[in-house]
């Protein structure tokens, strides 16, 4: 026994002398100094299913998520379609082809210069024309969108307003909005963040199965920060509090994991070519060939 | 004519306090004479009622006589006309015992009585109400005693007008008299000429002197002539006061400043000379009193300060003369009244100029140090001293100390500023004064001219601020100061003086303290860093050597005076100064060695002088010593891995000599113990440092090695209280380590190459955590609280980073079966032989694994077609292992085994419930699971058939585990299938649907049937 321990601690040291010494020669970074938000990740993962499993057990379902988009999309689709719009939506309907749900997806976009982006149940997405501005090219837009469709059909939208929904069927719809409203101020803090990075990873895994380069994931979340810095904003600064009130985590945190995701990916597919489209962007044009335009191929090597 | 009329009639109110006096006299006297009357009328009534009672007695008697004579008659008479003797006989004994029975209680009136005789007796004519005689009888009893031997308490307001009668009416009466004096004057102000006024006011007081002679030598008007001479002494100064000074009163005929003031001094000199022939303390006070009072009035110059001192000199002259104390109080406190009231008349700002600072501090001078040399007379030396002499002792000195300070300052003598000197040498006085009060035998004067001796000197230095240059080098000098005047009256013996003179010292060390935090805080500080911290290790050296001096040689002393436990003071504030010198210098290089050597220096005088405290001042430095390393490492050298290394190395040396060179007494091990401790955490803390710029990963790592490290060291060591401090920092490090792992390696997804660098520092962690909980503790630690309470709890964090790398590394997807794969390796024998909460674990890692796939196959949505990504194929594979799982855990999972620690023994009971019927508690979860699969997985027409299909299996596992439960729940569960049939499919599916599922859940209802009839006795049995 006292040999096996031996062995197991020579590993243990051998393993932790190794560990020095790779982080000592790639001289590892973290994306922040430090934050809690990532282990508040984990954390929220429990409230999460208990919401989740509280949401199935609503007598709510896609069709009734569909009729509230529907009243959404009449609410606010009664402008004339821009260019833009039918651009963003030409994107949107290259993710939402692939999404479970049978949604007809729909974007909006906001004439705000700050850079956003939310989804409403139903297939209902707002986009403001600062984000459009900001971010480098469309296959980041494809990334915030298909984030935005990650929410809608990972049902965290849905679940948002299940109370609602239901209380609506029975006749008591204030009732629903205030257990809604109760859920939302008690609890959501505490698995936001993990849906934030469910809807990430959503966007990286469709991104993943596209034309689009995935790195843009990440770069969509370096074009934020940038904005961010551009207007002086302050650096992220962890806090306990601080970090279970975020309801996203940080940027710097995002862009890190996916823009080394992104790494990884093209180191295993070096041969690949993927699409960036800043041309795209910058004309409203859409990726709608296979060819698209020759400069926006970009490729591991 | 009319002016003597208006005279006469205003003199009348000389009258009126005096009728006043005598009325209250007569009427008190009145009414202690009908209060007398009262009294005796009071107690003829009593005797009369006493008289009474026993008149009443005696009724009773002479009846019964009367009656029994009756009886014998009658007797008589039944004898004599042949009556049977046994008849006369009987009733005989009766009137006896009634009669006895009646003087016994002698007072019962109220009893019938036999038919009345005639007797000639009031008692019997009218019959007395009951209670009466009763009440009569007790007061007959007690009353006269009361009346004749004592007379009657006075009252509380009696007790007040007699007060006031005997002394308050004299006073009283004079200021009425002066009062009614004032009216007249000013009434004969608008109609004589003022020489006329004068001398009818001179006549009034000597009508009062003449009121004096008539009285002084009857007895009872004794008090009252006195007070009638004290008034005419007073009118007659108030008259030599208005004559030449007081112009708004009318009796200024005196144009002429000398003589005015000539008549005015012989108003004072005839008060003062009463005030010196009277012989008692009160009258003179008044004529003291009344000497000053004009003086305020008149217009105030330097010659009537002169004046004023000397009628306060006469005071106190007379004072020393009678021994009078309350007159000497009230001659210094009046001076001292003036004296300010003077200044202020003056209308001169302070501090005065010209000649003045000299008139005004000599005249202050002569009456409080004459003040104060009153109270070296030889009776001190054979009573104690009253309060009041103490306190006018103090305050005349004290008075003197203010004028000093008030007016002295920027008075030049030769160029120099004499306040200084003159504080200094009236210290000097005061103190040689000291002696003189020694010689005497009066031990409190002594103490207290050593004490002002003291505060006059301090008072000297405070005025040599400037020149005695910054803040910290004249407090430094205050502290010395008042460390020699505790040396020398230690010395002399005064205990007074000694207590005073040790808080005095600690009060100047904590100036001295305090002055040094105040320049090394200070943004301009008016020394060096290094000139401070020399001066505070000065400052230290001179306490510490100070503190063992006393305690060496005047032990009993400092015992007696405060206590020995307050003189650890002394070493706390050589702590504290080691403390500031160390904080002085943090912005130097050289900072961790320089406190090193000091807080070394402390360390070895701590081991020699032991009981002033040395021990807690000497950590006090040495933990300074630890934070000013990690502080300024963290600071001013981040990034700098040498200059850290210099504060380092000196701080983590201290703690190795400290390990080292402990003391062998009883405080050693704790000495150790906490130096060991701050070893460790300066070892932590440099691998923190050292490591942090290149890669903030690599502390995480570091720690958990060092976590090994002091594992295996605390496991070998052969003290038990260092393997425990060991022990207890390599938990210290697990935390540290736990922490920088969720704010540090969590966020931070790095490849090195295609290897994830997190999920490797995870295994890891986890290897390390297990290494942990596998080691076996020494003999030493076995026991010990630190291992029994922290070591169970590494299997649970152990697990905890097992199932967060999970989290973590894991894809969504995939989790249900990481779970599982937990679940079964937790089932491993090797591991359950290790503890048997790896059942509880392997249960709980199962049902979270059955909730991963119903909440993957809900919400998991991959946009993605490879059939592994999608949640409901993993999912398929996970109910797989689930329900290998689930036979696998019918034979292995023993939870009635489980034990937990005392923290988690709710987890235990869990377990022993769950333990009851073990095929429910795995089998239900995986029941649930799989119908929430079904549900959320499949068309909904074809649910009832696949739910039809789980009722199946379960009731084959009913027959499988012989448990009847099961086939309970497999035929609830048919029926909500066939419920389900024709409620829902009969509407919903389409005909060809509808008809499969009919067809199916019918042929299942009729295997069921079948396996039933075949093995059914077996769940029967």
């Amino acid at each position: 026994m006292t040999k096996l321990r031996a062995i197991f601690l020579g590993g243990l040291l051998v393993l932790g002398g190794a560990l020095v010494a790779v982080l000592y020669m790639e001289r590892v970074q973290p994306p922040v100094e430090r934050t809690f938000t990532s282990a508040f990740q984990v954390f929220g993962e429990t409230v999460r299913v208990v919401d989740r499993l509280a949401g199935r057990a609503m007598p709510v379902d896609d069709f009734d998520e569909a009729a509230l988009g529907e009243a959404y999309k009449s609410a606010y689709g009664n402008n004339e379609q821009t260019p833009t719009d039918r651009y963003v939506n030409a994107i949107l309907g290259d993710i939402g082809a692939r999404t479970r749900k049978d949604f007809s997806y729909q974007a909006f976009v906001i004439a705000w210069d700050v850079p956003n982006a939310m989804a409403l149940p139903g297939g209902v997405i707002f986009v403001t024309e600062g984000l459009l501005d900001t971010l480098d090219n469309e296959a980041q837009l494809a990334a915030v969108l298909a984030h935005e469709v990650g929410h809608i059909e990972l049902s965290h939208c849905v679940d948002a307003v299940k109370y609602e929904i239901v209380a609506k069927k029975l006749g008591v719809l204030s009732l629903g909005r205030i257990a809604d409203l109760a859920v939302q101020l008690m609890l959501r803090h505490s698995f936001s963040k993990t849906q934030e990075h469910e809807a990430d990873l959503y966007a990286w895994r469709w991104l993943g199965h596209s034309r689009y380069d995935p790195a843009a994931v990440g770069g969509s979340f370096s074009a934020l920060m940038r904005w961010k810095n551009e207007r002086g904003a302050s650096g992220y600064r962890a806090g306990l509090l601080r970090d279970y009130f975020s309801s996203h985590p940080p940027l710097e945190v995002r862009a890190y994991e996916f823009n080394n995701r992104a790494a990884r990916w093209w180191r295993q597919h070096e041969n690949d070519r993927r699409y960036a489209g800043a041309q795209n962007l910058a004309e409203r044009k859409a990726l709608d060939s296979e060819s698209g335009l020759p400069d926006e191929w970009v490729t591991g090597s | 004519m009319i002016e003597l009329l208006a005279f006469l009639v205003i003199s009348a109110q000389f009258l009126i306090p005096f009728a006043i006096i005598y009325l209250l006299i007569r009427a008190r006297r009145a009414k202690q004479h009908l209060h007398a009357q009262d009294g005796a009328i009071s107690d003829i009534r009593t005797e009369l009622q006493r008289i009474g009672t026993h008149l009443g007695s005696l009724e009773t008697i002479v009846h019964d006589l009367r009656s029994a004579t009756g009886d014998i008659a009658r007797v008589s008479g039944d004898i004599e006309m042949g009556a049977p003797a046994k008849r006369a006989a009987k009733p005989a004994p009766k009137p006896k015992e009634k009669r006895a029975t009646e003087i016994v209680k002698p007072v019962i009136l109220h009893e019938p009585k036999p038919k009345p005789v005639p007797v000639p007796t009031p008692a019997a004519k009218k019959p007395r109400p009951p209670a009466e005689p009763d009440l009569g009888g007790v007061q007959a009893r007690k009353k006269p005693a009361k009346v004749h031997l004592t007379p009657p308490e006075p009252t509380a307001g009696e007790q007040l007008v007699a007060k006031f009668m005997e002394n308050w009416t004299g006073i009283l009466g004079t200021v009425v008299l002066v009062a009614g004096i004032g009216f007249l004057g000013t009434y004969a102000a608008i109609r004589m000429a003022p020489f006329a006024r004068f001398v009818l006011v001179l006549l009034a007081a000597a009508a009062l002197y003449g009121g004096y002679l008539s009285l002084r030598h009857r007895k009872r008007w004794e008090a009252m002539s006195l007070w009638m001479r004290s008034s005419a002494a007073a009118v007659f100064l108030f008259a030599c006061a208005a004559a030449g000074g007081l112009p708004n009163v009318g009796l200024m005929w005196i144009e002429s400043a000398p003589l005015a003031l000539s008549v005015l001094l012989v108003g004072v000199a005839l008060n003062l000379g009463l005030a010196w022939s009277v012989g008692r303390e009160g009258f003179a006070t008044l004529h003291v009193v009344l000497s000053l009072i004009p003086m305020a009035i008149l217009p105030q110059a330097t010659m009537t300060l002169g004046i004023v001192t000397a009628i306060a000199v006469f005071g106190i002259l007379l004072a020393q003369r009678r021994q009078w104390i309350y007159h000497l109080s009230a001659s210094m406190i009046l001076y001292a009244l003036y004296h300010a009231f003077w200044i202020a008349e003056q209308g001169l700002s302070l501090p005065l100029s010209g000649n003045l600072p000299a008139i005004v501090v000599g005249s202050a001078a002569i009456v409080y140090f004459g003040s104060a040399l009153t109270n070296y007379r030889k009776a001190f030396a054979e009573r104690p001293p009253l309060s009041i002499e103490i306190i006018t002792h103090v305050v005349s000195w004290g008075a003197l100390v203010v004028a000093f300070v008030l007016h002295l300052p920027g008075v030049e003598f030769l160029g120099v500023d004499i306040l200084g000197p003159v504080l200094l040498a009236s210290g000097l006085v005061a103190f040689t004064l000291s002696g003189n009060a020694k010689r005497r035998g009066i031990s409190w004067l002594r103490d207290a001219d050593v004490i002002i001796a003291q505060a006059f000197v301090v008072a000297s230095l405070l005025t040599w601020r400037q020149a005695l240059g910054p803040t910290i080098q004249f407090a430094g000098l205050i502290f010395i100061e008042t460390l020699l005047f505790l040396r020398l009256v230690i010395k002399d013996g005064a205990r007074l003086a000694a207590l005073v003179g040790t808080v005095t010292s600690a009060v100047g060390g904590l100036l001295f303290v305090l002055a040094g935090i105040y320049t090394v805080t200070s943004s301009s500080p008016e020394v060096g860093s290094w000139q401070l911290a020399a001066i505070m290790v000065a400052g230290a050296a001179v306490t510490v050597f100070s503190g063992d001096y006393l305690l060496r040689n005047h032990r009993e002393l400092m015992k007696a005076l405060i206590g020995l436990a307050s003189m650890r003071l002394v070493g706390v504030g050589a702590g504290l100064m080691i403390v500031i010198a160390t904080a002085s210098l943090y912005e130097q290089l050289a900072v961790g060695f320089a406190a090193f050597a000091m807080a070394t220096g402390l360390y070895y005088a701590s081991r020699k002088m032991t009981g002033t405290g040395l021990y807690l001042g000497t950590w006090m430095a040495i933990i300074t010593t630890q934070l000013v390393a990690w502080f300024v490492s963290f600071g001013h050298y981040a990034g700098m891995p040498l200059q850290q290394l210099a504060q380092l190395v000196p701080a983590a040396l201290l703690a190795g000599l400290v390990i080292r060179q402990a003391p062998s007494d009883a405080r050693a091990v704790q000495q150790r113990q906490a130096a060991i401790a701050l070893l460790g955490i300066n070892l932590g803390v440099s691998a923190y440092l050292l490591m942090n710029p290149v890669s903030p990963l690599m502390p995480t790592v570091a720690l958990a090695l060092l976590s090994l490290a002091a594992l295996e060291i605390g496991n070998r060591l052969s003290v038990k209280d260092f393997a425990v401090t060991v022990l207890n920092l390599g938990h210290a490090y697990v935390i540290a380590a736990g922490i920088a792992y969720i704010t540090v390696v969590l966020p931070t997804l790095h490849y090195f190459g295609t290897i994830n660098l997190r999920m490797v520092m995870e295994v890891f962690g986890v290897g390390a955590l297990l290494y942990w909980w596998l080691a076996r503790p020494s003999e030493l630690l076995a026991g010990t609280n630190s291992w029994r309470t922290a070591h169970p709890y590494f299997l649970e964090l152990t697990i905890a980073l097992i199932a967060t790398t999970a989290f973590i590394e894991v894809p969504l997807v995939w989790r249900p079966l990481a779970w599982m794969t937990f679940a079964l390796l937790f089932l491993a024998p090797a591991l359950t032989r290790l503890s048997t909460r790896f059942f509880f674990y392997s249960l709980l890692a199962y049902v979270t694994s059955i909730l991963a796939v119903a909440v993957n196959v809900s919400t998991a949505e991959v946009p993605t077609g490879i059939w592994y990504q999608q949640p409901w194929n993993t999912g398929l594979i996970a109910i797989a292992v689930q329900l290998a799982y689930l036979f696998i855990a019918y034979q292995r999972l023993e939870l009635q085994k489980v034990s937990f620690q005392p923290g988690l023994q709710v987890l235990e009971r869990v377990s022993s419930q769950l333990s009851a019927n073990r095929a429910a508690t795995i089998c239900y979860p995986f029941f649930a699971g799989l119908a929430l699969f079904l549900a959320w997985r499949f068309e909904q027409t074809l649910l009832t058939f696949l739910w039809s299909l789980e009722v199946f299996a379960i009731f084959i596992l009913s027959i499988t585990f012989r448990q009847n439960h099961f086939r309970l729940i497999a035929l609830a569960g048919m029926a909500a299938c066939l419920f389900r049939l024709v409620i829902y499919d009969m509407q919903e599916a389409d005909l060809l649907i509808r008809g499969l599922v009919f067809v199916g859940v019918g042929g299942l209802m009729l295997a069921m049937n079948a396996v039933y009839n075949k093995y059914g006795t077996r769940v029967s049995a």
